[in-house]
Order: C-alpha cells, then structure tokens, then sequence
C-alpha cells in the first residue's frame, strides 16, 4: 500500500493523540512538535507507539532504532518520527 | 544438516541476512572503555521508582533517592543481560528444529545468535567492569527462560523470546537515551538495537509464512506461553534485591510497585496492548486477553511469594 508523506504525518498524529492524550497543553499537534517535550513519551508510550504504528502501516516499525539513532534527544520530533515510518515502508520484509 | 545447495525461499531475508553479515560491532572497542564513567550522568539512568509514594521512599534525601533509581536500572539492565544469554541458546536450538526445505530460517537465526552473544558479552563487561555490580536475575524470568529452553516449538520459542520479552526489554530501555544517559551505556544500548530492528523483520517474516494449519496447532501454546512470559516481565518490575537493601518490606514493595505499575499505565499496556503483537503474529486470541485482564496482576504477586528472590547485590568494586 502507498502512503505519500502527508497522510504518514497525519496517521502519526492521530496515533499520538491515541498514546498521549496527556500532552503538553501547549503542545503543537505537527511535524516540529517533541515527543518527549510536548508529547512526554515514556518508555511504555514507546512500546504502544512502535505496535500502533505497526498496525497502522502494516510494516516493521521499530520505534527503539530511532531512538538510538539521535544523539540528542531534542532531535525526536513528530516529523522525524514520520520520516522514520516513511523508511520502514520501502523496506518492510 | 542442511544441503548448502538449498536456495533461499525469500530474497527480502536473503537481504536481511546480508546486512547482518555486514554489521559491524565496534562498541566492544568503544573509546569510552578506557576512560572513567561520567558519574554525574550515571545518576540519570532510570525513571521514577515504583517505589516513589511507599513512606520510606519520600523520607530518603535526594542522593539516596536517585541511587535506588540507578540501582533499579542496573537490576533491569542485569535482566536485560539475562534474556540476552537466553537468547544465545534458543538461537542455537530454533537453528537445529526450524524447518530444512531452505536456508533462511537456519541462516538468518544463525546471526540472531551471534548478535546475542555480542549483547550478552558487552552487557556483562559494562555491569561487571565498568559498573561493578552483580545482580540475579528475577527469579520469574529465570523461570520462564527454563521453560522456554524445554519448550518443543521453534515457532514458540521465537515469538515468546523474541517478539514478547526482547521486543518489550528493548522497547522499555530505549527510553533510557531520553536522559541524556552515561556515554558508554548510550553507545551500548544504541548498538544493541539497531540489532534489534533485523530480529523484529525476520521474526515477522516468519509467522507471516506459517500455514493456517499450523497456526492452528500452535494457538493453545502460544497462548499459554504468552500469558507466562507477561507474568514475568511484569513480575521482574520489581527490583525487590534492589529495595531489600535500603530496608523496605517486601510486603508493601509489591502493594505500592504493583499501584505504581497501574497508575502509569503499564497494567492497561501488558492487558490490551502487548497481545497484539500475538494478533501481529496472526495469533488472535480474545481468551487470552480475558485471562491477561482477570489473572495477570495476581500472578504477577504470587510469582514474588513463590520465588522470592534470596540473591542480594554484590558490589564487587567494595568487596575486592
């Protein structure tokens, strides 16, 4: 199934006000917004992302390798996270 | 043993198993060996304690307060080291029971156990060398590892090891690069999962290639051994060798860490969400969610009274 940039960031979105409802109440709902500032993803809200992103997409998304790939945390936002989807869907087994 | 004349079934695994043979493991020669561990970010390892509303706890000082939590992530982090020692002999043994038409299966285990070897061996030397302390670990995890290593299916052994316990540890610990954490132990857990990710693929692959018929005969078990395996992760939540040790009562450190546990959510994640990585697998089961949502929490607390951990920390930088 194709999915073009856009509909992966709102899917991502809608996913994350499923696993946050808790967010940051100033808290922008796009591509620039922090998973751990604005969102405050812990580690179980990992663990529910990576499966609900997985069902969503029907693809491997394995939220702890993006994880390790920053070396600041700061660096996790929503549209790295969609990116992150984006690349898993071209090489899914 | 199989005909090195077999073809690969799927050029995606065929794939998958060359970027394994590829991967390089330099964390073992990490620069950061050699240099003193950054103690101000050591403190940062864990998230709030379980423990955090039990009396004792608010009375400790600060210092105190984050030493339990380093400890707490140490102990997970000895679980972690644990399932990966695990996960080195189901390799071997999913390598000898999986099916022979193909190379696949066999090959691509063949580096699953090679990766966690490598995650067992740096795990090890951080805690032993650079850390210096030495955990058990939990009992119910040690349980369940027995009886995955007694366990007849290839299939059970892959999806209960892999995509329940390695998939669920990684998940959790990932967030501990959230804090910022000690170098060394980033650059360790960063390598460890990017390993991770190939597993998660093949795995998939796998169940995605069962027939229905089989799929059919392994349900019962995969069931069974689902539910055993989330009773022990949840149970190994409770670092009670840690809390012994600044004198908690074990009594009310199962009572505060299993409310703890629900306040945060994770009893709804172990209830509702984990199983569907069963469903992913194509493995529905609505009997296994009423057994997880009726039963789980009760025998995560008598996993703690049946086997109450007796192993206590040894701090081997204070004893030498």
């Amino acid at each position: 199934m194709m999915h073009d940039q856009t509909e992966i960031l709102a899917t991502v979105l809608r996913i994350l006000d499923e696993v946050c409802p808790d967010r940051s109440a100033d808290a922008r709902r796009s591509a620039q917004a922090s998973l751990i500032d604005d969102y405050y993803i812990d580690s179980l809200k990992v663990a529910e992302l990576s499966l609900l992103l997985e069902e969503a997409f029907d693809a491997s998304v394995f939220l702890p390798h993006l994880i390790a790939s920053v070396r600041d945390p700061h660096e996790l936002t929503v549209g790295a996270l969609a990116e992150f989807v984006r690349s898993n869907l071209t090489v899914s087994v | 043993m199989l005909n090195p004349d077999l073809p690969f079934a799927s050029p995606e695994i065929e794939k998958l198993l060359g970027d394994a043979a590829s991967a390089t493991w330099s964390v073992a020669q990490d620069p950061l060996w050699n240099r003193p561990l950054d103690i101000e970010r050591i403190n940062d390892v864990g998230t709030a304690s379980l423990l955090q509303h039990i009396p004792g706890f608010t009375s400790l000082s600060v210092v105190q307060r984050n030493e339990v939590i380093y400890r707490e992530g140490l102990y997970h982090l000895h679980n972690l080291m644990a399932g990966e020692n695990l996960g080195v002999f189901l390799a071997a043994q999913i390598i000898r029971d999986c099916p022979n038409d193909s190379l696949d299966c066999a090959y691509f285990t063949s580096t699953i156990l090679a990766d966690e070897r490598n995650h067992m061996l740096v795990l090890r030397r951080y805690l032993r060398e650079k850390v210096g302390v030495v955990f058990s670990p939990n009992p119910a995890l040690a349980r369940i590892f027995d009886e995955l290593m007694r366990e007849n299916s290839y299939e059970v052994k892959l999806l209960a090891s892999q995509l329940c316990l390695e998939w669920t540890a990684v998940s959790l610990i990932s967030s501990i690069q959230f804090k910022n954490p000690e170098p060394l132990l980033r650059n360790i857990l960063a390598a460890i999962v990017r390993d991770e990710g190939r597993h998660l693929r093949f795995n998939r692959w796998v169940f995605a290639h069962l027939t229905n018929a089989r799929i059919a005969e392994l349900q019962p078990r995969m069931e069974e051994m689902f539910f055993e395996t989330t009773v022990a992760i949840v149970a190994s939540f409770f670092a009670i060798p840690v809390w012994q040790q600044y004198g908690f009562a074990p009594d009310a450190c199962r009572e505060y860490a299993l409310r703890d546990l629900r306040a945060r959510g994770a009893m709804r994640y172990f209830t509702r969400i984990l199983p569907r990585q069963l469903e992913r697998c194509r493995f529905k089961s609505d009997r296994l969610i009423h057994l997880l949502e009726t039963e789980l929490e009760q025998r995560v607390v008598d996993a703690h009274f049946e086997l109450h951990p007796t192993a206590i920390a040894i701090d081997e930088r204070e004893t030498a």
